[in-house]
């Protein structure tokens, strides 16, 4: 018995010597409002974590190196996000943080990460003014509002489908939408305007305003949730007008809450086709499946580039345990990642690119934009 | 236009449906009590789940679970009586900062058990549209106006001339006077407990299937309620049912002029002012006698 | 003997009101207790019907142990109570307050014939059968309440100061009722602060001061008496 013991006893700093971990820090919700989309972050995050440590590590200076995911639970709460942040800069001493989905929340992370010199690299939130603060520790890997906005209007001018008229979360990001849409489109082709606040599901005075008015189109800026209550809301009134979504209604998810009777025709951005004939957008999708048994999310693969980016930038700057060299690898680096090509401009932000896809009569989605990569039903 | 004033009086009577059941428990606890239940809310939110449990893990019949969900409602408003009010019974602020402590507990209970996502309930009468002229509305849509009605309708018949009820009303005019006349108050106390815990758990069972069923879904419904209430006459049980309707309808109307991030607003402004001119509410009656 | 107190002490949370209180109320008796303010006439009476707190001691009707029994079968046993303060619903109608009077009857045959009795001694009570309680008048109000206490046909009858706020007219009217009760065979216990006119119905009275009785006779000769007259009809 106590040779057994004295025997596996001295196997244990033999372990320790072989592989070191490196704590990275997460900040995301798994409770509160944003735990849902928090649930896809942390998917992207763990199936990283796992294929970097089932590869027994990365490798820097001759050694391997485990990753060790330190996540902390920020519930949409600015003040849980600050704390979080400086908890993980001073005593979980993680070199990089990664995650969040709130942009106020970043927004009162980002100067923590500042005054620590531990980049924060964001993967979800969308607030254009994040990466307008000069904040050289602030990085963000997905498009940022302006950015889709940007990508849509083009779209949307380019079809035709004005005056737009747009129900909208009464909030940054549905304020901010409708904004950046007008200023691209002008004002002209702006039809009605409604908003609703964190919990309404009833828009049916929406519906009857979007009726009575001349739009072409609706475009919903809000989450699944609300999203799947409207078009239900629209289509059962009778409303047959062009729908236009977010990110979160391009999925099988999404599908699941309605049905293709009612999406059928419906466009939305999106970050990320699951399906898309893309050798890299398909090997993702696979494994994310295999490991969660559902359809990859866009916020999934972003949060995996995320990941897969900081263990690049520290193999590239040789050191895990210096964020301020951290950084400057991140300024400089070039990543392909599942999203596409990542590169940093000078104000952390990266441009990967946006696509539009459609909800075809079957329940399948196909790809409308880039016109590079257009794609017929089941691709999308 | 008249189609969508049309439009909208339906859409403002449906929540307006909502908010009533929501204010006549709140207003027949207040009665016989004299506590403002502000857990009202949750417990509302809570019959939403119990229901959409009964009907994806237990029965697959809606009505079934509507029912089955208003008398688990009515056992927790028994429980919650038993437990919570009555030991307090006499102590007005301890009650309403135990009702306020109530919503924590039972939301984050909800939670814990069921997640923070919304869950969805695929009843069939959410499926079946019912054209209405040019208008198209869910079934579901008018079954929550229909079935508010009826209920309406027989509560008042049973408050007016069962003893029961009369026996309520009794008890909220003059609890000692109730004792005198040997009508056992206690039991009144949680019959009307779980009857009104009962009507929020149809609010919260009838809206589910046509709203989604999350954890917040009570917070709207308890406001505008508290709001149909002191509209309708602090404690007057038609004055809660004609308070819940008129704020339901009018910030459905609002909208047809005023933009919509404004119909929360509508509804308080419409209370104020109409406080301002009749502060005891539109049914808020002052009988000699009365203190 | 129809009711009896024995050594009764009483109170309210961790403040004893009354001490070692005796007295009883005969069969067709009609006993009054008079005392001044906060003298704890009506706890008396509350203490009786479980109304109160803290009680200990006994009280017993027709030898019947009351202190275990809820107000509802106190009442159910034989006693009808009308507080000091008004105790009409006033948002019911006259009928419906007479029907809750009769609250736990359970046959309803059994319930229309007592409130055909009260009404033939309380005929406006027929005729004004669908008005609100809450707008007659104070001495109608008070008519109610003894007519509602009559529904359950109790034996003894407990009043607290019956005449209270009354014009004199009324109060003539209330005293009326009593002999009225009396008459039919009740018993009756009141407490009043309009002691000539109670005692002059009244076959025995109970002096009370501090909680404690301080003197029982026969009513008339309480009100030859010189300190009653002194203390309670404002004679010196
Ligand atoms: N609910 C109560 N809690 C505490 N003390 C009380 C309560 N009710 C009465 N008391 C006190 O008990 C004492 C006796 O009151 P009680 O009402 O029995 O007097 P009373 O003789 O009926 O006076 P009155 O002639 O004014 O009606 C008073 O000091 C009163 O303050
Ligand atoms: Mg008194």
């Amino acid at each position: 018995m106590l040779r057994v013991l004295a025997a596996l006893l001295s196997l244990l700093p033999a372990f320790a010597l072989a592989q070191e971990k490196v704590t990275v820090g997460i900040v995301t919700s798994l409770s509160g409002p944003m735990a849902a989309p928090g649930k896809f972050q942390m998917n992207g995050f763990r199936l990283a974590e796992e294929e970097i440590n089932s590869a027994g590590g990365f490798a820097l200076g001759g050694r391997k190196y485990l990753v060790d995911l330190k996540a902390y639970d920020t519930r949409a709460n600015p003040a849980e996000g600050a704390s979080a942040m400086q908890r993980l800069a001073t005593v979980d001493k993680a070199p990089v943080v990664l995650g969040e989905l709130h942009s106020g929340v970043a927004a009162a992370e980002a100067p923590i990460a500042r005054d620590y010199g531990v980049p924060l690299v964001l993967t979800i939130p969308t607030g254009p003014g994040l990466t307008e603060q000069g904040n050289p520790f602030l990085f963000r890997v997905n498009a940022n509002n302006d950015q889709l906005t940007q990508a849509l209007a083009d779209f949307v001018a380019r079809q035709g489908w004005t005056p737009l008229a747009f129900i909208a979360w009464n909030n940054d990001a549905g304020r901010g939408g409708v904004n950046g849409m007008k200023k691209l489109l002008g004002e002209s082709k702006i039809g009605y305007i409604g908003y609703f606040n964190v919990g309404e599901v009833d828009f049916a005075s929406h519906v009857s305003n979007i009726r009575a008015g001349s739009a072409r189109a609706v475009m919903l800026l809000m989450d699944e949730e609300p999203g799947s209550l409207a078009i239900r809301q629209i289509r059962d009134a009778g409303l047959k007008t062009q729908l236009i979504g977010t990110l979160a209604m391009g999925s099988d998810r999404f599908l699941k809450r309605l049905d293709a009777d009612r999406l059928e025709g419906m466009v939305q951005y999106n970050a990320f086709p699951p399906n898309a004939a893309v050798p890299r957008i398909r090997a993702f999708s696979d494994r994310y499946r295999k490991k969660y048994g559902e359809e990859a999310h866009g916020f999934a693969a972003q949060s995996y580039d995320g990941l897969m980016l900081a263990v690049a930038a520290m193999q590239r700057a040789g050191t895990v345990t210096d964020g301020r060299k951290i950084r400057d690898a991140l300024a400089a680096i070039e990543h392909d990642g599942v999203i596409g090509r990542i590169r940093f401009d000078s104000k952390g932000q990266a441009h990967p690119p946006v696509y539009v896809t459609q909800w075809c009569a079957n329940g399948s989605r196909r790809i409308l934009f880039p016109e590079s990569l257009k794609a017929d039903c089941g691709a999308g | 236009m008249p189609a969508a004033v049309l439009e909208q009086t339906i859409n403002g009577l449906m929540s307006g449906s909502v908010y009533v059941l929501v204010a006549l428990g709140m207003v027949l606890i207040y009665g016989v009590m004299h506590v403002l239940n502000f857990a009202h809310g949750v417990l509302f939110m809570l019959g939403g789940y119990v229901c959409h449990f009964f009907f994806t893990r237990v029965t697959g019949s809606y009505a079934l679970s509507v029912l089955l969900s208003m008398g688990v409602l009515a056992l927790v408003g028994i429980a919650l009586e038993r437990g919570v009010f009555r030991p307090l019974h006499g102590n007005l602020r301890n009650q309403v900062i135990a009702s306020l402590g109530l919503i924590l507990v039972i939301e984050n209970l909800v939670v814990a058990v069921w997640g923070p996502n919304a869950l969805q309930m695929k009843v069939p009468a959410t499926e079946q549209l019912v054209p209405l002229g040019a208008l198209r509305f869910p079934l579901q849509h008018l079954l929550v106006i229909l079935v508010t009605f009826a209920v309406v309708a027989a509560l008042f018949l049973f408050l007016k001339f069962s003893k029961p009820g009369t026996a309520i009303r009794a008890a909220s005019q003059d609890r000692l006077a109730a004792m005198v006349v040997g009508i056992p108050v206690e039991r009144i106390d949680w019959t009307t407990f779980a009857l009104g815990t009962a009507l929020a758990a149809l609010g919260g069972a009838l809206i589910g299937p046509l709203f989604l069923v999350f954890p917040l879904m009570g917070d709207a419904p308890m406001v505008k309620g508290l709001a149909g209430i002191l509209l309708g006459g602090m404690g007057s049980v038609p004055g809660a049912v004609i308070g819940g309707l008129l704020i339901g309808v009018v910030e459905s109307l609002s909208t047809l002029v005023l933009p919509t991030d404004y119909r929360d607003s509508v509804a308080f402004v419409v209370m104020v002012l109409i406080l301002l001119a009749r502060p005891q509410g539109i049914f808020g009656v002052r009988v000699r006698g009365e203190d | 003997m129809m009711l009896e107190i024995r050594g009764l002490n009483a109170g309210y949370a961790g403040r004893p009101i009354l001490g070692n209180v005796s007295m009883r109320v005969d069969a067709g008796e009609v006993v009054t207790v008079i005392g001044h303010n906060g003298a704890g006439k009506s706890t008396l009476l509350k203490s009786v019907f479980n109304l109160v707190p803290w009680r200990e001691g006994a009280i017993e009707l027709e030898g019947r142990d009351l202190l275990p029994l809820s107000p509802d079968r106190i009442l159910a046993a034989g006693i009808a109570y009308i507080p000091q303060n008004r105790s009409v619903f006033p948002r019911l109608t006259i009928d419906e307050n007479l029907r809750m009077g009769g609250y736990l009857l359970s046959s309803a045959k059994r319930l229309a014939e007592r409130i055909d009795a009260v009404r033939q001694l309380f005929p406006m009570l027929a005729q004004r059968a669908t008005q609100l309680a809450g707008t007659l008048s104070g001495g109608e109000q008070r008519m109610l309440e003894l007519a509602r206490a009559l529904l359950m046909d109790p034996k003894l009858l407990m009043l607290d100061e019956p005449s209270i706020g009354l014009a004199p007219k009324m109060v003539d009217a209330v005293f009326n009722a009593v002999r009225l009760l009396r008459d039919q065979g009740k018993a009756v216990l009141m407490v009043e602060q309009n002691v000539n006119k109670a005692l002059a119905c009244s076959d025995r009275g109970y002096v009370m001061e501090l909680g404690e009785i301080l003197l029982e006779d026969q009513a008339q000769r309480l009100i030859g008496d010189r300190r009653v007259a002194q203390l309670y009809m404002g004679r010196r």
